[in-house]
Order: C-alpha cells, then structure tokens, then sequence
C-alpha cells in the first residue's frame, strides 16, 4: 500500500540539516548518509551523497528525475560484476 | 606514455547454437548494434573472426552470431570461452568529456591539491545516479568518487593520468 498523501515523503532529520550545510558551505563533498530510506526532495538536487550500501558509500549525484524516489535505490548492496566492453562515461 | 589500450573486449562466446557453427556471445559492449558495426573481431590469440550475420538472444546481453570462419558445431564448441576483441582504434570517436571505460581503467589517481597517488581506476559503475570511478590504492583498499567534473577536474588518457578532489578516505 502506497504512503497517505497527507504524511509528506519521509526524510530523515540528519539528512535534511547536513544538505543544508552542504549548500551554505558552497563546497563540493560528499554528503556521506546511511538513511537509504529517506526520500529524495527537490533540495537535493545539485548535491552529490555518499549513501552507505552497507560497506561503503556509494556516490550519488542527485539530478531532477531522481526526485520522489528513495536514496536506497542508487547504492546497490549487492556486489556488482561486469566488463567495461564499450561503454562510455560522460563527465558533467 | 600512452596508457591508451590497443584492444578492447566487447564480448565472450558462451555456447555454441545449432548444428551450423552459430555462436552464442555474452556482450559487453553497449548493445547489439554496437557488435555489428565491427565485421572483424579477434580472440585472445589474435586469430580473427568475420561477423557474417547477428540478432538478438535471449536478452540485451546475448547475441546469436554467425562467423565466416565456423562452419559446424564441433567447430562452435571448442571456441567456448573465447575473448573476443576489437582494435582500440576502431571504436567511434567521444563526444567532450565522455571516456571509454577502458581508457579510463588503470590511469593513476593523483590528489589535485598536493599531486599525491591515490591509486588507479579499478573500475567504473553507473547504478542510476550517475557514473563512479572505483579506484583502488596501493594497500587494496577500493574507494568510490563521483566521475563529475566538481570532483574531477582533470583527465588525461594520453598521459594516464585523472586528479580527484574532494577525496574522502575514510569513505572506504
């Protein structure tokens, strides 16, 4: 069953005061959380998070699409195997 | 000195298929059209193979391929494993600030503030949120930095060398 409307998305209250500070700060660092299940609010967007997959933490740069979905969902827990082939990475 | 590689792994060949000499490939490049627009790939070895016809298998990362070179399934079975590569040289041109993965794999990693080694680019993975450099120290210990321009401000394939800023090793 779906969230009620009415509660607003969840988000942690750590999270919210070290993205504050992160955005006064002005500096690029990475925000490092281990609440994978808040939400991802539109003041996030800009700011790059280290979210904890239970080893490490794993970067994620929060862009607008990305907004209502859970930080959880962006640092797989689960080791990971693959060859690079040829694929590309785009710097932004 | 030029770190570029001179061959690149797109794909593996997992099972022969059929009784023809049809094989049937892992793919590590970016889909099956990406396969096909290399007509000559090499093994390990560097034995070279023609791509005569390809579609799809099961999945995005299978492919049915049929080599000029196979004729029979016995043929087919004892390719199993095979590696197979194309020329560096061959792949298409990148736009500004985009990478191969296997240009970028193996660089050093040096600090932008004191020019210090970190490590070398062990690996890159995009889980959704952009893309991340895996890097690993000289100790082993594997790190995960963002491959933005923020955090990293130069890249130099030519001299095999990428600066991090922002690099947080208690992030471990």
């Amino acid at each position: 069953m779906a969230r009620s409307v009415w509660k607003g998305p969840f988000v942690d209250g750590y999270l919210l005061k070290k993205a504050e500070a992160a955005q006064a700060s002005g500096r690029h660092d990475v925000i490092k959380i281990w609440s994978r299940r808040s939400t991802i609010l539109p003041q996030f967007v800009g700011l790059t998070f280290g979210v904890h997959n239970g080893k490490k933490f794993v970067p994620v740069s929060v862009t607008s699409n990305m907004i209502g979905h859970k930080f959880g969902e962006f640092s797989p827990t689960r080791t990971f195997y693959g060859h690079s082939g040829d694929k590309k990475a785009k710097r932004k | 000195m030029s770190k570029v590689r001179d061959r690149v792994l797109i794909a593996e060949i997992s099972a022969a298929h059929g009784l023809y000499g049809a094989t049937k490939l892992k793919l590590f490049c970016a889909s099956l059209q990406s396969l096909t627009a290399f007509t000559a790939l090499q093994d390990d070895d560097g034995k070279a193979y023609t791509l005569v016809k390809a579609r799809q298998g099961k999945n995005d990362h299978e492919a049915i391929v049929d080599f000029a070179e196979v004729s029979d399934r016995t043929e087919a079975e004892s390719l199993r494993g095979k590696h197979l590569m194309v020329e560096r040289a061959l792949l298409p041109e990148t736009e500004t600030d985009e990478y191969y993965h296997a240009d970028l794999i193996g660089l050093a990693v040096h600090d932008v503030l004191d020019d210090r080694l970190l490590g070398h680019v062990h690996a890159l993975y995009n889980f959704g949120a952009g893309d991340i450099l895996k890097i690993m120290t000289a100790e082993g210990i594997e790190f995960m930095h963002p491959f933005r321009s923020a955090f990293v401000p130069s890249v130099d394939v030519t001299a095999g060398k990428i600066t991090v800023t922002g690099f947080d090793e208690t992030t471990s």
